[in-house]
């Protein structure tokens, strides 16, 4: 695709480093892969979503001006839809996560200390924050204006379940790492050390290799 | 069926969900039901206890999950059937919600934003009867304005 984007032009600053439209892409479904498996909410990737709406745009300015019927026009229109699919899902999975675990990750992000990297991009954090208001307004107008007992408040923090980290995933290395630390699963066991190797796969329980997935070490599969 | 219609009444939704029989709806698409909690006690049943208290509480959040999914489901506007079973609480988060939704995806990107209720499915045949493509008739099929004709 690359060679046929003639018009394409890297609006980024000089900053950032600049890609080739098919490595944006490239990178936007490897955060959509990432977001769908891992079993909490990952770093938030705004610039990539910011870039991909841009050449999305783009993309669609071009095809208002391209003659009807024409083929290229055909395949870039489908190739609009796989971007916009793949955008949407990456923003909806994220969205889901946000509202499933929402007193954690609001938790999370006001604890977070200064320079570290956000969770939430600022709009995400906005809704996380609407979400909690009025969902705690509703609990306490339904489910507790009626009851004869004295239940004060709600403890969101409590009630709603935290993301499993043990859960099991897949996953590709990309960059080899060495002496892996995998907890023992039953008393017999001991723990164990072992080396991912580039291009091997494994299924291994999301907690011991969750530094590794946000640091693109890994990729979930 | 007893008409659990007569016993609505400001800030009731409790009193919907414990005293009446069930009421099952069922919507086309089967797209999720809305169902009033079956009581096996009386009618003007009150919890008076910490389980019964937590059951209640379990039951309206549960309720309010499905009204979120109604929103992705069925978009910004409800039909009035399935609106008739919310009570005024769930329909001021319903209405807050798809606020807060669209104010989101107002925000994304520079321009316009993404409707992110779109696109539910990995694109497969591009259009529709060949004059109305499918990206711009989606929400319209689901809502039962449009039919897919397949000849």
């Amino acid at each position: 695709m690359a060679d046929t984007m003639a018009g394409f032009s890297d609006s980024e600053d000089e900053s950032q480093e600049l890609m080739t439209p098919a490595q944006l892409i490239g990178k936007l479904e490897e955060a959509w892969l990432n977001e769908k498996f891992a079993p909490e909410l990952l770093e938030n990737k705004s610039e990539i979503v910011e870039c991909v709406m841009e050449q999305l745009n783009h993309m669609e300015e071009n095809l208002q001006r391209s003659k009807k019927g024409d083929l290229r026009a055909t395949i870039h229109r489908m190739e609009t839809e796989r971007i916009r699919y793949v955008l949407s899902s990456y923003l909806r999975c994220r969205l889901q996560k946000i509202e499933k675990y929402f007193p954690h990750v609001l938790e999370k992000e006001k604890s977070r200390a200064e320079g570290e990297p956000s969770y939430l991009s600022p709009e995400e954090y906005a809704f996380a924050k609407e979400y909690y208001a009025n969902t705690e307004t509703f609990l306490k107008n339904v489910a507790l204006k009626n009851m004869p007992a004295n239940l004060q408040t709600v403890d969101l923090g409590k009630s709603v379940p935290k993301p499993n980290l043990d859960s099991f995933v897949f996953l590709r290395v990309k960059e080899r790492q060495e002496n892996i630390l995998v907890e023992p699963e039953t008393d017999d066991q001991r723990e164990y050390a072992v080396d991912f190797e580039e291009g091997s796969q494994h299924l291994i329980r999301y907690r011991t290799v969750a530094p590794l997935v946000a640091s693109g070490a890994v990729q979930l599969i | 069926m007893e008409d659990h219609r007569n016993h609505r009444k400001e800030g009731s939704c409790h009193r919907i969900g414990w005293s009446s029989a069930v009421s099952a709806v069922e919507w086309p698409n089967g797209g999720g039901s809305l169902m009033v909690e079956v009581s096996s006690l009386s009618t003007n049943f009150w919890p008076h206890n910490a389980f019964q208290e937590e059951k209640a509480a379990v039951s309206s959040y549960d309720r309010l999950l499905r009204i979120r999914a109604l929103r992705w489901e069925y978009g910004s506007v409800l039909p009035t059937a399935i609106r008739f079973h919310m009570c005024a609480e769930e329909l001021e988060w319903f209405n807050q919600y798809k606020k807060s939704l669209a104010t989101y995806m107002r925000s994304l990107g520079g321009e316009g934003g993404l409707d992110i209720t779109q696109d539910m499915k990995p694109p497969k045949s591009l259009y529709i009867e060949h004059f109305l493509p499918r990206w711009k008739c989606e929400q319209l099929i689901r809502q039962g304005v449009l039919e897919h004709v397949l000849s």
